[in-house]
């Protein structure tokens, strides 16, 4: 083993364990930690056995090991890209949806010397 | 003539007469006026519709000139938006509080000037009478002295996206100047904050089966409104987010 595949499995064992840490213990969502734990295991693999992605790679037609893992890459990106925008707009949603409810909580009518609020109207009795 | 003319013939109605003594001071209608750094127009603007409409809703779009001072300055409602969230969802907001205080009609009038007060009759006329339950200007039916060539083409192009994107056949899309009766303004909701609302109002048309038609309206271009206009790269970004809006649900 090279001293690359030394420290990042050693990282990612690191890893998967704390991830299984909190699983145990009950910490957090265990289903995203399973998740995470997956995608360590899966990134441990294929450092440790590069030989396997290369003929994985070999079977579904792209040859190269690494045209594999850059295709996963730029798929990886584009899906993470699209669920971030969609939080982003879900956001923004909700945060206009706040904005908009305050503007109306707060709608001021001046004119004729009186000063009017839909809240509350001229002749309301607030006592 | 072709299908998409003889659908414009149904729907439009080129010979309705303005009827001001319908709406003089109307006591049913709001008038929903979405605002941002309109100062230097909205004056103009509201004593217009002052003199016709006794119920104006300014929302001021998070502005950070004098809009707020100028609309208070005219006795009519004021709602101000914390920070800019676009027209679409001014008109939301001024469209909600319109309903709350009890409008039966809701008139949505942009703020710089660009429209008359005398063609909001003219809308008003065919959901008093029942025949429709949206009433869209359409400029394209009316007139739009001062128009460029190159706006004219760009909003040709919305109108085309807009009639393959909702399948109603309009002849113009983002035209600021309508009225929803109030069951319309309440099955409608407008969730694209910007500019692509206009054409989401279309597809909800669509989609709730809301009785619609387009009246003639005249739109007057100067230099400032033109500044202050869309650009044609708007316009791709309200195609990007029409589509991104019916992704991200």
């Amino acid at each position: 083993m090279t001293p690359f595949q030394w420290l990042t499995l050693g990282g990612l064992t690191g890893a998967v364990l704390w991830e299984l840490s909190r699983i145990v213990t009950g910490r957090g969502l265990w289903r995203l930690a399973l998740v995470r734990c997956g995608v360590w295991v899966l990134a441990a693999t294929a450092i440790a056995r590069p030989d396997w992605i290369q003929t994985l790679a070999t079977r579904i037609g792209i040859h190269r090991g690494t045209d594999l893992l850059v295709y996963l890459l730029v798929l990886t990106f584009l899906g993470s890209a699209f669920v971030f925008y969609s939080c982003y707009v879900r956001l923004r949603r909700q945060v206009v949806e706040l904005v908009r409810e305050l503007a109306i909580l707060d709608a001021r009518r001046v004119g004729d010397g009186a000063r009017q609020s839909a809240a509350n109207p001229p002749g309301h009795d607030a006592s | 003539m072709s299908l998409a003319k003889q659908n414009l013939a149904q729907h439009a109605m080129p010979g309705a007469t303005p009827s001001s003594s319908i709406s003089s001071g109307a006591p049913d209608v709001w008038v929903v006026v979405p605002a941002y750094n309109e100062a230097l127009r909205l004056d103009a603007t509201l004593a217009a519709l002052g003199s016709h409409y006794r119920n104006v809703v300014v929302v001021d779009d998070g502005s950070t000139d004098a809009t707020r001072t100028v609309a208070m300055g005219h006795g009519v409602w004021h709602l101000r938006h914390l920070f800019n969230c676009g027209q679409g969802a001014a008109l939301q907001t001024g469209i909600d509080f319109a309903l709350r205080q009890g409008a039966r009609i809701v008139v949505t009038f942009d703020a710089d000037g660009q429209h008359q007060v005398e063609d909001v009759a003219r809308l008003l006329a065919p959901i008093r009478a029942g025949r429709a339950d949206i009433a869209l200007g359409s400029r394209f039916l009316g007139s739009a002295p001062g128009l460029p060539w190159s706006r004219w083409l760009m909003l040709k192009l919305g109108v085309l996206f807009t009639r393959l994107f909702s399948g109603l056949p309009v002849t113009d899309t983002h035209n600021g100047l309508r009225a929803f009766s109030h069951d319309a303004a309440a099955r409608i909701r407008i969730t694209l904050a910007g500019m692509a609302h206009a054409s989401e109002i279309i597809e909800q048309i669509r989609q709730h089966r809301l009785r619609w038609c387009e009246v003639p309206v005249t739109i007057r271009y100067d230099e400032e409104t033109l500044n202050k206009g869309q650009s044609s790269w708007n316009g791709l970004r309200i195609v990007a987010r029409l589509v991104m809006g019916r992704i991200v649900r």
